[in-house]
């Protein structure tokens, strides 16, 4: 038997060799996205968990202010809670090294006395001279840095490094390297530590820290410390486990890692298809074969067996390759997604890709399931040949499943479905809800191929004989045909809902900017641009930047996270006044101008539509915000349109915002020039005056909207993946199609042949139903993915965003897309049609 | 060599250890070379004792320790030993002029162990704290020295409290001196090595009687039993030869009490400047040099913590007393190994003491500390 199979297969692939790479590649691509996409989301979360063990160590619970510094007394505090067996204090900034451009430090002032029970690290300091004995405490400017990052700036110890903190350049000395141990291993290269000490003073943060890591006595509960904790503390610190900080990082990045998921799972589909056709093809072409075996006494599970074993050798070789596959794929996706999740998420760098045995089970696993599920019905084919049926191939019945009314019928239901998922997972959530909504819409239409076939090849009615003959063979071979279409349809409308969504969300954005962001000019520290809002502006620069007699009005404008009913909002301060009278927000109800200008100095904020949605609050509501000063209520005076965040966001005005969070600095300031100032000119003197070293930028408003975009084309670069695989499966599907098409007609083209139709005449035949396919999948991929695209638009992106998009089409799309598809079709008919038309007369005849 | 001295990369720490280790008995001293810059005053001459000033810090010296061992039972008839010793390093002669409350000028450090010699199991554990938010500190003038909620003061009455708590175990004891306070060497100036300032200034209270309680998880223990106080303060460490020392504060049922230090060389020998004091019941002190005394080790007991070999048991001798006694852990394993600021391994623990004084049998009870045994030489 295992003889037998070996056979089987061998003579497979030694025949068909292009049909089988096809289909080893096709399964290959699969698992290789799968695993690629699985390895990038690990490691994404690997790397942001390193950091954190990192630094919490081995800290069972965290206070923080969340961004905002926190008094250092509240250690005492925390410290005399019962159930804290320990806590070490924590002074973190994030700083650009003015000596390396471009080059970051994630500063960590510890305490390296009250975190010996947390410490997840060494310090090793090289040398071993007696007077580098504490050295650490000893000398203010000692400084560790990883050992990666020493190397890649090429640093030494003991060599100089200049950083530029919020109050101004600070020297250091590199004394020691890092190295981390345990779970913390794989931390940010960037995590350089000093004395805490130095790190507030340097700063400019003495009396301040920025997280405590608690350890719990033996045997306390974490859920009841936290809870006295919160008790003894202000409302607006947040009380964590490190892992809750982990996971809200990680709930932060759900949306972002669920695109990259379903897209491959898409991947897979396709690989499955393609295995379908494969197999179909090989048990089309050896039904002698199979009759043979059957007669010579092989069981019909026998022949199951044999087709699903050479779908899996096949398949297997697909996974082999897919694997390394998928990893280089991740690897050069490293970079780009480190900076897409620093740009919208939080700060992190990924190194390494964390690759577990669990994570290649599963995506081997998944592949030959995939392969498996694929194959199993056309290996239950190839086991119901009865050995007569297959010795004379004139009863090679074509069995055209007929698409009868009840087709119709679950493609309705399938529709209503679609209708009442979406307004579930709009109405009463889980978000998840609407995915289904998507997949039952998508569903219903390929549900739809058949009956449109059908309809389409009895209303065509030509008068040659050729074409009558086409559309005679199309509407018999449904059985191929339809899946086919199918599949096609399936890869179209993922591409086209996925380009309308992309394209409406670049649409409503660009609006949004021309309208909302007015500033001429924009000043911010330069480490902001590079790792996300971490620095204030020092106010000697805001002083000279405000006083410029070409700036007529200058907006202030700081952005800071905090916890609101169990969720990470957003928080931002503006001058009310400045922006009633300059920006271009836009709001649900009422003016702007004169909502903002009321609430000025008021204890009112301006929610985004996030907000307003996810948290259920409309005009008028009061809410209450922990502040550092306790739970306020505020007014919420308004909603307004944003698309800078799918996390929810209020505005403040300063005066509020100073009196319960006792801040004063801001991080970005907007600059209005007066009437005939140029800006370019402007910015060029501003940054030539205050940023010599590259320490502070200046922006103009079309730079911020190079930028926003340039992120934005950056996040979704890895839809244009979609693209690429729609083709694919478009090509090799046709191409299987006419491969299988061709083999059961043989006996036809024969008669064809022998009555004087021309080879050319039966190529024509043949391409022109590729042709037709390919009409009639992108016409309904077109239709389908923009009924997709409209649940896209307003069912997900609602729900799991909570922004509202104008659906907006890109007709561009129309026009191009069925050309690039029929041509496909044809190409890839191409080469079968030829073969098929070049059977040899008697050999076709011999088998009536 | 056990496998917790080779770690290369607390190579650093290691050497905050060899300060530390300086701290946990320093009865050593050395010319102080890594210190010499920060002026630190040295222990040269006899010092002016006053009490209850002494009791307080002496931010002078680098060095200083406030310690407290003892023997105590509960009235059913359970034993246990304890230790509270808080240490201060000083980092800086004077206060640096920084902004920060984390500037440090003093790190204050502290082990924490007791010995359930019934049940034998021990536990021990560690601090350290700079004291930036008040939370470690110690008091000039009086006694009061703390780590978190460790804490070692004088009471009103003249009597001392000891609080220490870690996880489910807190221990909570008042102790009245029947003795006053005994200076050791030459009026408190207690040599350590032969280089001059190589000594320490070095008093106790040989006799405390004491009474508290220990919780442990929910229950509570009274304890009654007799404690041995120590304050030391220096700025040396241990010679360039030494590698270590063995010391016993021994307590007689007589009504005696014996201490005795002897510092060890890397041949394994006693160093010279070994010595100990010897207290009559009235409180009078009579001094012992090196040659009135011999330290015999008897069999080793070898730690399945760190693999160190430790003496097990020892013969003391001082002739000039008439004195034979047979000093024996009175539970084997009383080993702190410590991870924190280095790796660091000694063995201090209550002992049973017998023999006899003038051929009449003799008993008590008593501490010892035995370090330099785990790991590499100190230098």
């Amino acid at each position: 038997m295992l003889v037998l199979f070996l056979r089987h297969c061998g003579r497979q692939i030694a025949r068909h060799p292009a049909m089988s790479a096809v289909t080893v590649l096709s399964v290959a691509l699969g698992v290789a996205l799968f695993i690629g996409v699985l390895v990038l989301n690990q490691s994404a979360l690997a790397a942001f968990r390193a950091s954190v063990d990192a630094t919490a160590g081995k800290a069972n619970l965290e206070v923080s202010g969340d961004g905002v510094p926190m008094d250092e007394e509240i250690l005492r505090t925390v410290r005399s809670t019962p159930g804290i067996a320990a806590a070490t204090p924590l002074v973190e900034q994030v700083c650009l090294v003015s000596d390396h451009p471009g080059e970051y430090l994630q500063l960590e002032g510890i305490d390296l006395f009250s975190n010996v029970p947390f410490r997840a690290f060494t310090l090793e300091a090289g040398g071993s001279s007696e007077s580098d004995l504490l050295e650490f405490f000893r000398d203010p400017r000692s400084i560790a840095l990883t050992a990666t990052l020493a190397h890649k700036m090429g640093v030494r110890l003991g060599d100089r490094i200049t950083v530029r903190t919020e109050t101004g350049p600070a020297n250091f000395v590199l004394r020691y390297l890092i190295e981390f141990h345990g779970k913390a291993v794989g931390a940010d290269e960037h995590l350089a530590l000093l004395d805490i000490a130095s790190a507030q003073e340097s700063f400019g943060r003495v009396g301040k820290l920025s997280r405590i890591s608690c350890l719990l006595r033996k045997g306390a509960d974490p859920g009841e410390v936290a809870a006295s904790l919160r008790s003894r503390l202000p409302p607006s610190m947040i009380v964590q486990t490190p892992e809750g900080r982990s996971r809200r990082v990680e709930k932060m990045l759900g949306a972002f890692e669920l695109n990259l998921t379903a897209l491959s799972l898409v991947s897979l589909v396709v690989a499955m298809y393609m295995i379908y056709n494969a197999v179909e093809a090989s048990v089309v072409r050896r039904r002698g074969e199979i009759g043979l075996l059957r007669s010579l006494g092989l069981q019909r599970s026998g022949v199951q067996a044999l087709f699903l074993g050479e779908a899996l050798v096949v398949g297997g070789i697909g996974v082999l390759l897919g694997l390394p596959l998928g990893l280089l794929l991740a690897r050069s996706l490293l970079g780009v997604i480190s900076e897409s999740v620093t740009a919208i998420y939080a700060l992190l760098h990924i190194e390494r890709i964390s690759l577990s045995a669990e994570s290649i089970a599963l995506a081997a696993g998944a592949g030959l399931a995939a392969v498996a599920a694929a194959a199993w019905f056309p290996a239950r084919e190839a086991s119901g040949v009865e050995p007569v049926e297959a010795f004379s191939p004139g009863t090679l019945a074509e069995k055209s499943r007929r698409a009868g009314p009840w087709w119709a019928v679950a493609a309705f239901v399938c529709g209503g479905l679609a209708v009442g998922l979406g307004w579930l997972a709009l109405h009463t959530g889980p978000p998840t809800l609407s995915f289904g909504s998507a997949l039952f819409a998508l569903l219903g239409f390929t549900l739809l191929v058949p009956l449109v076939c059908r309809e389409i090849a009895q209303s065509l009615r030509f008068r040659s004989v050729l074409p009558r003959l086409a559309m005679a063979h199309f509407a018999h071979s449904l059985h191929h045909n339809g899946i086919t279409i199918a599949a096609l349809l399936a890869a179209l409308a993922m591409y086209v809902s996925v380009t309308v969504m992309i394209f409406s969300f670049r649409k409503t954005v660009d609006d949004w900017l021309h309208r909302t962001v007015t500033a001429d000019l924009f000043v911010a520290p330069a480490i902001n641009v590079r790792a996300g809002t971490q620095q204030a502006l020092p106010p000697a620069i805001e002083e000279a930047v405000s006083s410029l007699p070409s700036v007529a009005a200058c907006e202030r404008y700081r952005e800071q996270r905090i916890l609101f009913r169990g969720e990470t909002v957003k928080c931002a301060a503006l001058r009310f006044p400045v922006a009633a009278r300059y920006s271009g927000l836009s709001l649900r109800q009422g003016d702007a101008r004169q909502v903002l200008a009321e609430s000025a100095g008021a204890d009112r904020v301006v929610v985004n539509e996030s907000f307003a949605k996810r948290f259920h609050v409309r005009e008028g509501d009061q809410i209450d915000i922990p502040t550092p000063r306790g739970n306020r209520p505020f007014t919420v005076a308004g909603v307004f349109y944003d698309y800078t965040t799918e996390f929810g966001l209020f505005l403040i005005d300063w005066g509020a915002y100073r009196r319960y969070w006792e801040e004063d600095r801001c991080q970005t300031l907007g600059l209005y020039l007066r009437a005939g100032e140029d800006p370019e000119r402007v910015r060029q003197s501003l940054q030539r005056q205050i940023a010599p070293v590259g320490d502070w930028i200046v922006y103009s408003n079309r730079e911020v909207r190079k930028e926003v975009f340039r992120v934005f084309d950056q996040t979704f670069t890895v839809t244009e993946l979609l693209k690429g695989i729609t083709l694919i499966v478009c090509a090799s599907g046709i191409f299987l199609n006419f491969v299988i098409l061709s083999i059961e007609r043989r006996r036809e083209i024969g008669v064809l042949r022998s009555i004087g139709v021309g080879r050319s005449g039966v190529e024509a035949m043949l391409v022109g139903e590729a042709a037709l396919l390919g009409v009639i999948s992108s016409l309904l991929g077109l239709l389908a993915g923009t009924a997709l695209s409209l649940v896209l638009t307003y069912v997900i992106n609602p729900s799991f965003f909570g922004w509202t998009v104008r659906w907006t089409m890109p007709w561009k799309l129309l026009w191009e897309l069925p050309p690039l598809v029929i041509l496909t079709a044809i190409l890839s008919a191409y080469w079968p049609a030829r073969r098929c038309a070049r059977i040899p007369v008697a050999e076709a005849m011999r088998m009536e | 060599m056990p496998p917790f001295s080779a770690r290369s990369p607390v190579r650093w720490l290691r050497r905050i250890c060899v300060a530390l280790l300086l701290l946990v008995a320093v009865r050593g001293v050395d010319e102080a070379r890594v210190f010499a810059a920060e002026n630190w005053a040295f222990a040269q001459r006899p010092w002016a004792w006053r009490f209850p000033r002494d009791h307080g810090n002496h931010p002078d010296f680098q060095i200083e320790w406030w310690y407290l061992t003892g023997n105590l039972s509960s009235p059913d008839g359970a034993a246990y030993g304890f230790e509270v010793t808080l240490f201060r390093r000083g980092l800086f002669r004077e206060a640096p002029q920084r902004e920060s409350h984390w500037k440090i000028r003093d790190v204050f450090f502290g082990h924490f162990a007791i010995s359930d010699l019934g049940a034998k199991k021990f536990f021990f554990a560690e601090r350290a704290d700079r004291g930036a938010l008040g939370e470690a500190g110690s008091s000039g003038g009086k006694m009061e020295v703390w780590v978190g909620d460790w804490r070692i003061e004088e009471q009103p009455d003249g009597s001392l409290r000891v609080q220490a708590a870690e996880n489910d175990r807190k221990l909570d004891l008042l102790l009245h001196s029947r003795k006053p306070p005994v200076l050791h060497g030459e009026a408190g100036l207690s040599q350590k090595a032969d280089e001059p300032g190589a000594a320490s200034y070095y008093y106790s209270f040989t006799r405390l009687e004491t009474q508290g309680k220990f919780e442990e998880g929910k229950k509570t223990i009274p304890l009654r039993g007799t404690s041995w106080f120590d304050h030391e303060f220096s700025s040396s460490a241990l010679g360039k030869n030494q590698v270590g020392w063995d010391w016993f504060a021994l307590q007689l049922d007589s009504g005696e009490e014996l201490m005795l230090y002897g510092l060890r060389k890397k041949d394994g020998s006693i160093d010279t400047t070994a010595g100990g004091s010897w207290v009559e019941p009235d409180g009078t002190r009579k001094g012992l040099r090196y040659g009135a005394f011999t330290l015999e080790r008897l069999g080793v007991w070898k730690s399945p913590h760190t693999g160190a070999r430790y003496p097990a048991a020892w013969r003391i001798r001082v002739p000039s007393l008439g004195l034979v006694l047979e000093v024996a852990p009175r539970m084997a394993d009383q080993e702190l190994y410590l991870h924190a600021l280095g790796e660091i391994a000694y063995w201090e623990g209550a002992v049973r003491v017998s023999g006899t004084r003038r051929e009449k049998p003799l008993h008590g009870v008593g501490y010892m500390e035995l370090t330099g045994y785990a790991g590499a030489p100190l230098q």
